[in-house]
Protein backbone atom coordinates (compact mmCIF):
# COMPACT_ATOMS: atom_id res chain seq x y z
CA UNK A 1 0.00 0.00 0.00
CA UNK A 2 1.33 3.39 -1.07
CA UNK A 3 1.87 5.55 1.92
CA UNK A 4 -0.01 9.29 2.07
CA UNK A 5 2.69 11.76 2.61
CA UNK A 6 1.16 15.33 4.13
CA UNK A 7 3.37 18.60 3.94
CA UNK A 8 4.55 18.22 7.52
CA UNK A 9 6.10 14.92 5.94
CA UNK A 10 7.86 17.54 3.56
CA UNK A 11 9.24 19.59 6.18
CA UNK A 12 10.44 16.41 8.32
CA UNK A 13 12.34 15.46 5.07
CA UNK A 14 13.56 18.85 4.57
CA UNK A 15 15.26 18.64 8.29
CA UNK A 16 16.74 15.28 7.76
CA UNK A 17 13.78 13.62 10.31
CA UNK A 18 12.29 11.42 7.99
CA UNK A 19 14.45 7.56 8.11
CA UNK A 20 16.13 5.94 5.06
CA UNK A 21 12.94 4.07 3.91
CA UNK A 22 10.61 7.26 3.93
CA UNK A 23 12.97 8.98 2.48
CA UNK A 24 12.42 6.81 -0.57
CA UNK A 25 9.12 6.85 -0.51
CA UNK A 26 8.54 10.27 -0.25
CA UNK A 27 11.12 11.19 -3.58
CA UNK A 28 9.13 8.81 -5.21
CA UNK A 29 5.73 10.26 -4.42
CA UNK A 30 7.17 14.11 -5.27
CA UNK A 31 7.42 12.85 -8.51
CA UNK A 32 3.84 12.40 -8.88
CA UNK A 33 2.41 14.54 -6.70
CA UNK A 34 2.89 18.10 -7.85
CA UNK A 35 1.90 19.96 -4.69
CA UNK A 36 4.31 17.79 -2.28
CA UNK A 37 6.97 18.62 -4.69
CA UNK A 38 5.89 22.73 -4.74
CA UNK A 39 6.14 22.59 -1.03
CA UNK A 40 9.63 21.33 -1.63
CA UNK A 41 10.88 23.98 -3.53
CA UNK A 42 9.12 26.43 -1.74
CA UNK A 43 10.17 25.25 1.57
CA UNK A 44 14.09 24.65 0.51
CA UNK A 45 14.40 28.23 -1.19
CA UNK A 46 13.73 29.89 2.40
CA UNK A 47 15.62 27.31 4.41
CA UNK A 48 18.78 27.98 2.03
CA UNK A 49 18.22 31.65 2.92
CA UNK A 50 17.93 31.15 6.86
CA UNK A 51 20.97 29.60 6.59
CA UNK A 52 22.99 32.63 5.67
CA UNK A 53 21.55 34.57 8.18
CA UNK A 54 23.90 34.40 11.18
CA UNK A 55 25.85 36.61 13.26
CA UNK A 56 29.09 36.46 14.89
CA UNK A 57 29.84 38.22 18.31
CA UNK A 58 32.35 41.00 18.18
CA UNK A 59 36.46 40.32 18.66
CA UNK A 60 35.88 42.02 22.29
CA UNK A 61 33.46 39.85 23.75
CA UNK A 62 35.31 36.63 22.43
CA UNK A 63 38.58 37.97 24.21
CA UNK A 64 36.27 38.26 27.20
CA UNK A 65 34.92 35.15 27.47
CA UNK A 66 38.70 33.73 26.83
CA UNK A 67 40.23 35.75 29.53
CA UNK A 68 37.52 34.80 31.50
CA UNK A 69 38.71 31.45 30.88
CA UNK A 70 42.15 31.62 31.59
CA UNK A 71 41.74 33.21 34.62
CA UNK A 72 39.63 30.59 35.68
CA UNK A 73 41.90 27.38 36.98
CA UNK A 74 40.10 23.92 36.41
CA UNK A 75 39.60 21.70 39.49
CA UNK A 76 40.60 18.39 38.41
CA UNK A 77 37.99 15.51 39.55
CA UNK A 78 39.72 13.10 41.91
CA UNK A 79 39.91 10.08 40.07
CA UNK A 80 42.55 12.06 37.33
CA UNK B 1 43.89 22.69 16.04
CA UNK B 2 42.09 20.57 13.62
CA UNK B 3 38.18 20.66 13.28
CA UNK B 4 38.22 17.08 12.68
CA UNK B 5 38.54 16.94 16.72
CA UNK B 6 35.10 16.50 18.61
CA UNK B 7 34.07 18.12 20.75
CA UNK B 8 33.76 16.29 23.25
CA UNK B 9 37.36 15.52 23.06
CA UNK B 10 38.28 19.27 22.97
CA UNK B 11 36.07 19.23 26.60
CA UNK B 12 38.23 16.76 27.90
CA UNK B 13 41.56 18.43 27.06
CA UNK B 14 39.60 21.72 27.83
CA UNK B 15 39.38 20.47 31.80
CA UNK B 16 43.31 19.31 31.91
CA UNK B 17 43.60 23.09 31.24
CA UNK B 18 44.06 23.38 27.64
CA UNK B 19 42.97 26.78 27.04
CA UNK B 20 43.38 26.64 23.33
CA UNK B 21 40.76 24.01 23.34
CA UNK B 22 38.48 25.99 24.73
CA UNK B 23 39.11 28.59 21.90
CA UNK B 24 38.59 26.13 19.62
CA UNK B 25 35.31 24.89 21.15
CA UNK B 26 34.01 29.17 20.96
CA UNK B 27 35.43 29.69 17.69
CA UNK B 28 33.11 26.48 16.56
CA UNK B 29 30.14 27.26 17.36
CA UNK B 30 30.27 31.29 18.17
CA UNK B 31 27.60 32.42 15.56
CA UNK B 32 25.31 29.68 16.40
CA UNK B 33 25.16 30.83 19.90
CA UNK B 34 24.66 34.64 19.11
CA UNK B 35 22.63 34.00 16.37
CA UNK B 36 19.69 32.68 18.73
CA UNK B 37 20.34 35.17 21.20
CA UNK B 38 20.10 38.01 18.82
CA UNK B 39 17.03 36.43 17.12
CA UNK B 40 15.34 35.95 20.82
CA UNK B 41 16.74 39.46 22.26
CA UNK B 42 16.92 41.59 19.01
CA UNK B 43 19.59 43.76 20.21
CA UNK B 44 23.52 43.29 19.75
CA UNK B 45 24.68 45.31 22.76
CA UNK B 46 22.28 42.60 24.80
CA UNK B 47 23.37 39.71 22.41
CA UNK B 48 27.03 40.29 23.59
CA UNK B 49 26.37 40.70 26.99
CA UNK B 50 24.47 37.34 27.13
CA UNK B 51 26.65 35.22 25.03
CA UNK B 52 29.53 36.42 27.81
CA UNK B 53 26.84 35.27 30.18
CA UNK B 54 26.29 31.71 28.55
CA UNK B 55 29.98 31.15 28.28
CA UNK B 56 30.61 32.19 31.75
CA UNK B 57 28.62 29.39 32.92
CA UNK B 58 30.05 26.71 30.10
CA UNK B 59 33.39 27.39 31.91
CA UNK B 60 31.93 27.65 35.29
CA UNK B 61 29.84 24.52 34.98
CA UNK B 62 33.30 22.32 33.21
CA UNK B 63 35.68 23.70 35.08
CA UNK B 64 34.00 22.74 38.19
CA UNK B 65 33.78 18.95 37.00
CA UNK B 66 29.86 18.98 36.69
CA UNK B 67 29.56 18.99 33.48
CA UNK B 68 27.26 15.86 32.24
CA UNK B 69 29.69 14.33 29.85
CA UNK B 70 26.59 12.52 28.20
CA UNK B 71 24.97 15.07 26.69
CA UNK B 72 26.25 17.03 23.11
CA UNK B 73 28.12 20.10 23.95
CA UNK B 74 26.22 22.68 21.73
CA UNK B 75 22.81 21.53 22.56
CA UNK B 76 23.34 22.64 25.97
CA UNK B 77 25.02 25.44 25.53
CA UNK B 78 22.08 26.66 22.72
CA UNK B 79 19.65 25.63 26.04
CA UNK B 80 21.63 27.77 28.58
CA UNK B 81 21.98 30.81 25.70
CA UNK B 82 17.97 30.11 25.19
CA UNK B 83 17.02 30.12 28.61
CA UNK B 84 19.26 33.54 29.34
CA UNK B 85 17.59 35.46 26.30
CA UNK B 86 14.54 34.27 27.37
CA UNK B 87 14.48 35.42 31.24
CA UNK B 88 15.55 38.74 29.46
CA UNK B 89 13.36 39.29 27.17
CA UNK B 90 10.87 38.61 30.15
CA UNK B 91 12.41 41.27 32.44
CA UNK B 92 12.51 43.76 29.34
CA UNK B 93 8.97 43.01 28.93
CA UNK B 94 8.55 44.52 32.81
CA UNK B 95 10.97 46.98 32.58
CA UNK B 96 11.28 48.19 29.34
CA UNK B 97 15.17 50.07 28.83
CA UNK B 98 16.02 52.54 26.12
CA UNK B 99 18.46 51.31 23.98
CA UNK B 100 20.75 53.64 21.96
CA UNK B 101 20.90 52.71 17.94
CA UNK B 102 23.76 54.04 16.74
CA UNK B 103 27.23 51.67 16.76
CA UNK B 104 25.30 48.56 17.11
CA UNK B 105 26.78 47.65 13.90
CA UNK B 106 29.90 48.18 14.06
CA UNK B 107 31.67 45.07 16.39
CA UNK B 108 29.60 42.75 14.45
CA UNK B 109 29.54 41.10 10.82
CA UNK B 110 27.70 39.12 8.74
CA UNK B 111 29.27 36.27 6.58
CA UNK B 112 29.04 36.29 2.94
CA UNK B 113 30.43 34.58 -0.04
CA UNK B 114 29.43 36.92 -2.51
CA UNK B 115 32.25 39.18 -4.30
CA UNK B 116 31.25 42.65 -5.60
CA UNK B 117 30.89 45.12 -3.24
CA UNK B 118 27.46 45.31 -4.86
CA UNK B 119 26.01 41.54 -4.56
CA UNK B 120 27.50 42.03 -0.86
CA UNK B 121 25.65 45.08 -0.17
CA UNK B 122 22.30 43.32 -1.87
CA UNK B 123 23.04 39.87 0.16
CA UNK B 124 23.09 42.50 3.38
CA UNK B 125 20.19 44.10 2.75
CA UNK B 126 18.33 40.80 2.35
CA UNK B 127 19.65 39.32 5.01
CA UNK B 128 18.55 42.10 7.14
CA UNK B 129 15.83 42.61 5.79
CA UNK B 130 14.79 38.44 7.02
CA UNK B 131 16.24 39.14 10.06
CA UNK B 132 13.85 41.83 10.91
CA UNK B 133 10.65 39.33 9.24
CA UNK B 134 11.89 36.60 11.62
CA UNK B 135 10.97 39.21 14.36
CA UNK B 136 7.42 39.92 12.86
CA UNK B 137 6.63 36.11 13.07
CA UNK B 138 3.87 35.22 15.78
CA UNK B 139 5.45 34.55 19.05
CA UNK B 140 4.45 30.60 18.62
CA UNK B 141 6.30 30.41 15.15
CA UNK B 142 9.18 32.29 15.87
CA UNK B 143 9.78 30.13 19.02
CA UNK B 144 9.79 27.19 16.27
CA UNK B 145 11.64 28.59 13.93
CA UNK B 146 14.68 29.53 16.35
CA UNK B 147 14.81 26.22 17.79
CA UNK B 148 14.73 23.98 14.67
CA UNK B 149 16.63 26.15 12.59
CA UNK B 150 19.51 27.44 14.32
CA UNK B 151 19.06 25.90 17.61
CA UNK B 152 19.01 22.37 15.96
CA UNK B 153 16.22 20.96 18.91
CA UNK B 154 14.28 17.87 17.10
CA UNK B 155 10.45 18.19 15.76
CA UNK B 156 10.08 15.89 19.18
CA UNK B 157 12.34 17.45 21.09
CA UNK B 158 10.55 21.09 20.47
CA UNK B 159 6.61 19.55 20.92
CA UNK B 160 8.31 18.18 24.47
CA UNK B 161 9.67 21.69 25.03
CA UNK B 162 6.51 23.93 24.43
CA UNK B 163 3.78 20.83 25.07
CA UNK B 164 2.13 20.94 22.21
CA UNK B 165 1.65 17.94 20.01
CA UNK B 166 4.36 17.09 17.02
CA UNK B 167 1.65 18.15 14.35
CA UNK B 168 1.43 21.49 15.80
CA UNK B 169 5.48 22.17 16.01
CA UNK B 170 5.68 21.10 12.29
CA UNK B 171 2.89 23.00 11.47
CA UNK B 172 4.13 25.94 13.43
CA UNK B 173 7.22 26.12 11.58
CA UNK B 174 5.84 25.00 8.24
CA UNK B 175 3.56 28.22 8.77
CA UNK B 176 6.77 30.50 9.32
CA UNK B 177 8.58 29.09 6.73
CA UNK B 178 5.86 30.11 4.00
CA UNK B 179 4.93 33.19 5.73
CA UNK B 180 8.90 34.17 5.51
CA UNK B 181 8.83 32.82 1.93
CA UNK B 182 5.71 35.01 1.19
CA UNK B 183 7.07 38.51 2.83
CA UNK B 184 10.60 38.09 1.23
CA UNK B 185 8.75 37.65 -2.09
CA UNK B 186 7.19 41.09 -1.89
CA UNK B 187 10.52 42.55 -0.69
CA UNK B 188 11.99 41.42 -3.08
CA UNK B 189 9.89 42.80 -6.06
CA UNK B 190 9.63 46.36 -3.98
CA UNK B 191 13.52 45.92 -4.13
CA UNK B 192 14.33 45.38 -7.56
CA UNK B 193 11.47 47.82 -8.47
CA UNK B 194 13.61 50.70 -5.82
CA UNK B 195 16.93 49.43 -7.85
CA UNK B 196 15.52 49.04 -11.38
CA UNK B 197 12.85 51.30 -11.57
CA UNK B 198 11.07 51.34 -14.83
Amino acid sequence: MTKTFTPNDVLRYLYRETNPAENTELEEAMIFQSDLLDQYVQLTGIKEQLDQVRKSPSERTIQAILEYSNSHNPILSQSQ
Amino acid sequence: MQNSISDSKLISLYKTGNEEAFAELLNRHKSRVFTTIYLIVKDNYVAEDLMQETYIKVINTIKSGKYNEEGKFLPWVLRIAHNLAIDYFRRSKRYPTIIMEDGSSVFNTMEFSEESIESKQIVRDTHEKLKMLIQELPPTQKEVLIMRHYMEMSFQEIAESTQVSINTALGRMRYALINLRKKMKKYNIAYDQNIYPQ
